[in-house]
């Protein structure tokens, strides 16, 4: 990379089941917060990667009326349709290319008012097999790749209510998340229904509205417009098959792959110590896990140690998801790009009670897809390097 | 400041309006494989996937987790996009800056379409405003006929005008093997087809097709090996309007004007009608190729008519105009944008066989979609 490309500034919507208010006008509201946030107006944005979701936003071209509330009349705009995290990966690309030099990436879906995630999945699975059988939905392929990790590793559920209860934990202090309580306990996890056995209601993602804006620049841009750039060091994506009887479920090969390209880029040997925080996008409890450990963080099956001796709280030696994660709050379209916002958090020194302290190196992953098929990791840092 | 990039690739399906032959994932499978082929690659050689179709038309969210065995896209960073109408022209957007950015050396861009298992006109008439402008101006001939008939009072162009640009691009497609519409007509055969919504008749508009249409975009240092003459990008422009159409100028188009003043300003390009050796342009109707020839700056505003009558733009004219018969002979929707690119890039590779216009060194490429969105794009024989 001959440039490089910073985050100048970023923006989320407290995120909620029903937001009780228009798109448009959610996302009026939150570009014009980034603008005065960061002291400028749409005129001084070249670049516009929008993401949403047709399905969600049961219109096709769901670009068509967000373009306008984000200022793109006129703007050499396009949109992703994947999650929130590959629009910042293609803005990325944008300003490497040097045909632009900033870019405004806008994430957002109602899937908490709207339309149901879990109906949005069910238009993924194969039209001619899987769909027409009506066997397979997000809920029981989740189930299916939970209990495939269990077998696995011999473990019983009970990592899945220290996961959960460890997120919703630290839900509780971050002012953007949608589901939350202090006092989570996996005996309080557990005590929920079962949706789909082993996963119980609190083992599973909430059903959320929101948006998130970022605002990236090339380097000598950023440092123009802001104090504390956040540097995007290294970024990939990989894809797995769509057939889930032909995947490894308890693993995740596009994770370590997309993990290796990114760490090569950013300089990084050995993620578990030179990354200080990671936001992970797991839309189940035991899909962080899968995701950790292909991302080298923790060891292979390892899950009920790393909960037993505290490692991935905010204080422990590998904090993962201080915001809460995907268990608080999981905005299809948006989440990728809400974790990034919250490292930026982290390596800006604003997270707050959930700052990790001295965060230098964040992950930042997005996922996509039945079982996390389709996965992305970026890799930022408070330091241009 | 970025790469330089330039086309080695490309592949199309035999558009058809009912591929019964073969599903959405086989026809990518037969654009992707004759893209290869063309390009004289394997699977193994491409670093990274772009995808874009209109999810609502074959009913499938996320296609590009779906498609991936018609793509060769297993563990490959895959891109989708999608804009509507102009989603070809996206696609060919992102893989040139995934290239520029210096992060891919060989990019694979697929666009795709199988609307006979779709209701093409109630998926994109969902785009209009359900409470306002659903109801006048729900599908792609309500706007195109209105803006046409406002032209039409303002500079005093004509039906026949259309018709001659429908004229010109069917009889085009009969050079193009494939073509979806492949039929020799006349003025008065135009002018005789029923009326769609006036003025737009039958054999102005566009149909909608099953196909398919990949391109491989290469780095400066992979495409000087990969191919004798690339087609290389030198520029890429997108322009959005308003939303509303009551919003709109109709009389001409502002984000194609736009649009192509500033690409034609990153290209060098001072006068675009003796510069430019080819266009393939997304006409949707023929009533466009009239009305927009204005907002591509061939003329002064009102002044297409005249070079139409002239055969400025017919294959033996000054710059020929979709050799390949254009958007009215083929529409594989979410592939309609990404076929432009292909056929400029053969054009100037010089693989465009029977309608193969001579000595082509810059080409000029528009898509077209949303509510009046434009996107250009610049080729050329010479490093830009």
């Amino acid at each position: 990379m001959e440039r490089k490309v910073a985050i100048v500034s970023h923006v989320q919507t407290k995120h909620s089941s029903d937001i009780g208010m228009p798109r448009e006008r959610m996302l009026f509201n939150l570009v014009k917060e980034l603008h005065n946030k960061v002291g400028i107006t749409r005129h001084d944005v070249d670049s516009y990667v929008l993401c949403s979701n047709d399905f969600e936003a049961g219109r096709t071209i769901s670009t068509v009326f967000e373009d306008t509330p984000v200022g793109a009349y006129m703007k050499d705009e396009t949109k992703v349709e994947m999650d929130g995290i590959m629009a910042l990966i293609y803005a990325t690309m944008r300003i490497l290319s040097g045909q632009f030099d900033t870019a405004l990436v806008v994430a957002n879906s109602l899937g908490g008012s709207q339309f149901r995630p879990f109906l949005i999945m069910e238009y993924q699975l194969d039209p001619t097999f899987d769909r027409q059988v009506g066997l397979i939905n997000e809920l029981n392929a989740g189930a299916f790749q939970a209990r495939s990790y269990m077998d696995k590793y011999g473990l019983d559920e009970w990592f899945l209510d220290a996961i959960s209860a460890r997120l919703l934990r630290n839900g509780a202090i971050n002012p953007y998340a949608l589901r939350s309580k202090d006092d989570a306990t996996p005996e309080y996890v557990a005590s929920s229904e079962y949706y789909y056995e082993p996963l119980r209601k609190l083992h599973c993602y909430p059903f959320s509205d929101g948006a998130c804006a970022v605002l990236l620049a090339c380097g000598e841009k950023a440092k123009e417009l802001c104090e504390k750039p956040v540097w995007i060091k290294g970024f990939s994506n990989s894809l797995e098959t769509c057939r889930l009887g032909e995947r490894e479920l308890y693993t995740s090969p596009s994770t370590k792959q997309a993990a290796e390209k990114a760490y090569k880029a950013a300089g990084i040997s050995d993620p578990a110590n030179e990354i200080d925080v990671a936001e992970i996008s797991a839309k189940f409890a035991h899909q962080e896990p899968i995701i950790c450990e292909s991302l080298g963080l923790f060891p292979e099956g390892s899950a009920e140690d790393v909960a037993k001796n505290d490692l991935a709280e905010i204080t422990g030696k590998m904090p993962i998801s201080p915001s809460g994660g995907g268990i608080c709050t999981y905005v299809f379209s948006a989440a990728g790009l809400i974790n990034v916002a919250q490292c930026c958090q982290q390596l800006t020194g604003e997270a707050g009670d959930a700052q990790v302290p001295n965060a230098k190196i964040a992950l930042a992953h997005g996922q996509d897809g039945f079982c996390a098929q389709h996965n992305s990791v970026v890799i930022l840092s408070s330091e241009e390097g | 400041m970025g790469r330089r990039v330039g086309i080695v690739g490309v592949g199309q399906t035999h558009h058809a309006a009912h591929r019964l032959d073969a599903s959405g994932m086989e026809l990518i499978a037969e654009a992707v494989t004759r893209a290869f082929d063309d390009a004289q690659i394997t699977r193994d050689e491409i670093d990274a996937i772009v995808i874009g179709n209109m999810d609502h038309f074959e009913n499938i969210n996320y296609v590009d987790m779906w498609a991936l065995e018609g793509l060769g896209a297993f563990m490959k960073p895959v891109f989708k996009v999608t804009t509507g109408g102009t989603t070809g022209t996206t696609i060919a957007a992102c893989a040139f800056y995934s290239v520029a950015s210096g992060l891919f050396d060989r990019v694979l861009a697929v666009g795709w379409e199988k609307n006979s298992e779709s209701d093409t006109q109630a998926a994109v008439a969902t785009c209009a405003n359900p409470v306002l402008e659903r109801d006048p101006f729900a599908g792609a001939i309500g706007p195109l006929a209105t803006e046409y008939s406002m032209y039409m009072k303002a500079y005093g162009a004509t039906e026949e005008d259309a018709a001659l640009v429908a004229v010109r691009d069917r009889n085009n497609a009969l050079n193009n093997p494939y073509a979806h519409n492949r039929m020799k007509v006349t003025v008065e055969d135009v002018m005789n087809s029923p009326m769609l919504s006036y003025p737009i008749k039958f054999l102005d508009m566009c149909p909608r097709s099953d196909g398919a249409c990949a391109v491989i975009f290469a780095s400066e240092e992979y495409a000087k090996k990969m191919c004798p003459r690339p087609a290389w990008v030198h520029a890429s422009v997108v322009r959005h309007d308003y939303t509303h159409f009551g919003d709109l100028e109709w009389q001409w188009m502002p984000s194609l004007e736009r649009a192509s003043a500033e690409a034609y300003k990153k290209a060098g390009i001072t006068n675009p009608l003796k510069e430019f050796d080819v266009a393939e342009l997304y006409l949707p109707a023929s009533t466009t190729g009239v009305k927009w020839m204005d907002s591509l700056w061939f003329c002064e505003r009102g002044e297409a008519p005249k070079l139409i009558r002239k055969g400025v733009f017919n294959m033996d004219g000054e710059l020929p105009v979709n050799p390949s018969g254009g958007v009215i002979a083929t529409n594989p929707i979410g592939a309609t944008g990404l076929i432009r690119v292909g056929e400029a890039a053969w054009q100037i590779m010089g693989r465009a066989r029977d309608r193969q216009v001579p000595n082509v060194k810059k080409a000029l490429v528009t898509g077209f979609g949303g509510c009046s969105w434009s996107d250009v794009i610049i080729l050329g024989a010479d490093l830009p």
